[in-house]
């Protein structure tokens, strides 16, 4: 236990004092900026615009729907798209900063010293995915509320602040285990490339091809449709969440057995 | 101490070891000379435990009381950068308290006052600082691939200096290093690996003094008349250039100023490492 508090302080450490946290708080800071603003400037701008330009925009009446889907006037589905909008660029974000971190401490020989004192991989391996996991859920959990609270003074609030909350864990569960998938495949992966292609493609292309089936809800990318529709019925999120603890144990296991037999000497 | 039998290891085609056996005392300082590749950090990886041998076996300590612990500093020792030396080796020493003897003791030996933050630290900082890590386990074999590599004149006696004081504390170090001069000064035997085998084995003792008793002497011309004395061996090198071998330096100089001839110049011509190390190259 010790061995893991310890791993974990260092990677605090690491995540503090190479400003990772600032970079994820930012993001989170400039997907709000952007949603927010598009959604309060674009409804008076399609007006000004139909008004001042009617031969440019024929109809702007169609257009105004368009932009009121795409940026709702209406908390709910405000924070659909704010959530939709922060994973797409979570988990590029996540993916690419995860993705080389434990090969190139690895490589560059971090590792020796630490398993010559009697820590084991794993430990090296857990509280990276831990700290990290935590570090990316914690900023979006907050980001969520934050953004909600803003959002429900400035639009018309139609989501209950309960639903609103137990949403903002959701979301910061699927941050969390994007984080750790991440560094998961890292290690199992040959190519670090491949590693980062296959969690952007999986969580950005996954979620929408799988709503179009029945069973498409009992996978993890449920929890983003989940997100995206800011859905209440938290039951439905249970064979989901069993399915994703499932895949994230399997990572754990291979990604152990991969370690294994990877020479940490250079 | 440490007992290491036809050890043997290959990358793909390509074998490194094909047969390593050496032997080293408690207290000894083993010193490794080799060409680049000629397998020293991979020995030294496979003692470590880092790294899996091919074949062959070693062990640690004595028959009846087997060690387990071994020290490694590698020839680029890598750090979690972010931290400072204290936040490191409290790190390495599994230390969860503020206050640590252990911790302490080891940056003192090193010089090091804690508070260092790594990423900035020079190469000579960094290499004590991998001392003071490998020595966190308080290990009685200590593997030191290349320390003073890099360092300058004053770091490289400053490392020795801790290298000797390790040594008088009863650790058994293996030093692999290209500075030749630097293994004359600390350690007490040499192997020569090269071919994948050990080829040569010197004492430095042995070397150091033999270094005092022979000397090669050019004369302003042939020496016309070499008088016998039991004490000194004299053999000819040619042109006027003749080598004197004696124990008892008073006399030898009392039997070159007897000679008629006048001397040009006077060299040591004892064997150095580099000597050796050229002759097993060979």
């Amino acid at each position: 236990m010790s061995k893991t508090v310890l791993c974990a302080k260092k990677d605090l450490r690491e995540i503090t004092r190479k400003k990772r946290t600032v970079v994820f708080n930012v993001l989170i800071f400039a997907v709000s900026i952007m949603v927010l603003g598009t959604t309060l400037a674009y409804p008076s701008l399609i007006e000004a615009l139909t008004k001042k330009a009617p031969n440019v925009i024929e109809d702007g009446s169609q257009i105004l729907q368009v932009m009121q889907k795409l940026f709702p006037q209406t908390t709910r589905e405000n924070m659909g798209i704010w959530s939709s909008d922060t994973v797409i660029f979570s988990t590029i974000v996540i993916s690419l900063i995860c993705c080389n971190l434990i090969p190139a401490e690895i490589k560059a020989g971090k590792w020796i010293l630490p398993i010559e004192a009697g820590y084991s991989k794993g430990d090296l391996l857990f509280s990276k995915m831990l700290i990290y996991g935590i570090c990316t859920a914690l900023p979006t959990f907050i980001g969520y509320n934050l953004y909600y609270a803003l959002s429900s003074l400035l639009i018309i609030d139609n989501y209950a602040s309960l639903i609103a909350l137990g949403n903002s864990i959701v979301l910061a569960v699927s941050i969390f285990f994007v984080t750790t998938i991440s560094i998961s495949l890292s290690v199992i992966c040959k190519n670090q490339i491949s590693a980062v292609i296959t969690v952007i493609m999986f969580m950005l292309a996954a979620p929408d091809i799988l709503s179009l089936f029945s069973f498409g809800r009992f996978f993890p990318t449920y929890f983003l449709t989940f997100l995206y529709n800011s859905a209440s019925n938290f039951q439905e999120l249970i064979i989901p969440c069993v399915v994703l603890l499932a895949v994230q144990m399997a990572l754990w296991r291979i990604s152990l057995k991969k370690l294994k037999q990877i020479e940490i000497a250079r | 101490m440490l007992c290491i039998n036809g050890i043997a290891k290959s990358f793909g085609d390509h074998c490194v070891l094909k047969d390593v056996s050496f032997s080293v005392g408690r207290g000894e300082v083993y010193g490794l000379i080799g060409k680049n590749g000629a397998g020293k950090t991979t020995l030294m990886n496979i003692i470590s435990g880092l790294s899996a041998a091919d074949a062959g076996s070693f062990f640690v300590g004595e028959e009846d009381h087997p060690l387990k612990r071994v020290g490694y500093l590698p020839d680029i020792p890598s750090f979690f950068d972010y931290l400072s030396t204290k936040e490191y080796i409290d790190f390495l020493l599994m230390n969860t308290r503020k206050t640590n003897t252990k911790r302490d003791q080891l940056l003192t030996l090193v010089g090091l006052k804690g508070n260092e933050r790594i990423r900035i630290m020079s190469r000579g900082m960094k290499q004590r600082l991998g001392i003071a890590a490998a020595l966190v386990t308080n290990p009685d074999i200590l593997l030191l691939d290349e320390p003073t590599s890099a360092l300058d004149p004053m770091g490289r006696h400053e490392l020795m200096e801790i290298m000797k004081q390790l040594r008088e504390d009863g650790k058994t170090i293996i030093l692999s290093t290209h500075i030749l001069a630097d293994m004359e000064r600390v350690c007490d035997k040499v192997g020569f690996l090269h071919n994948g085998s050990i080829q040569r084995e010197v004492r430095i003792n042995d070397l150091l003094s033999g270094r005092d008793d022979t000397w090669e002497i050019t004369f302003d011309c042939e020496l016309s008349d070499v008088p016998q004395d039991s004490a000194i061996i004299i053999s000819e090198v040619g042109q006027a250039k003749y080598t004197f071998q004696s124990n008892d330096q008073k006399r030898l100089l009392y039997y070159l100023s007897q000679l008629p001839e006048a001397i040009v110049s006077i060299k040591n011509k004892a064997t150095t490492l580099d000597d050796l190390f050229e002759e097993v190259c060979q």
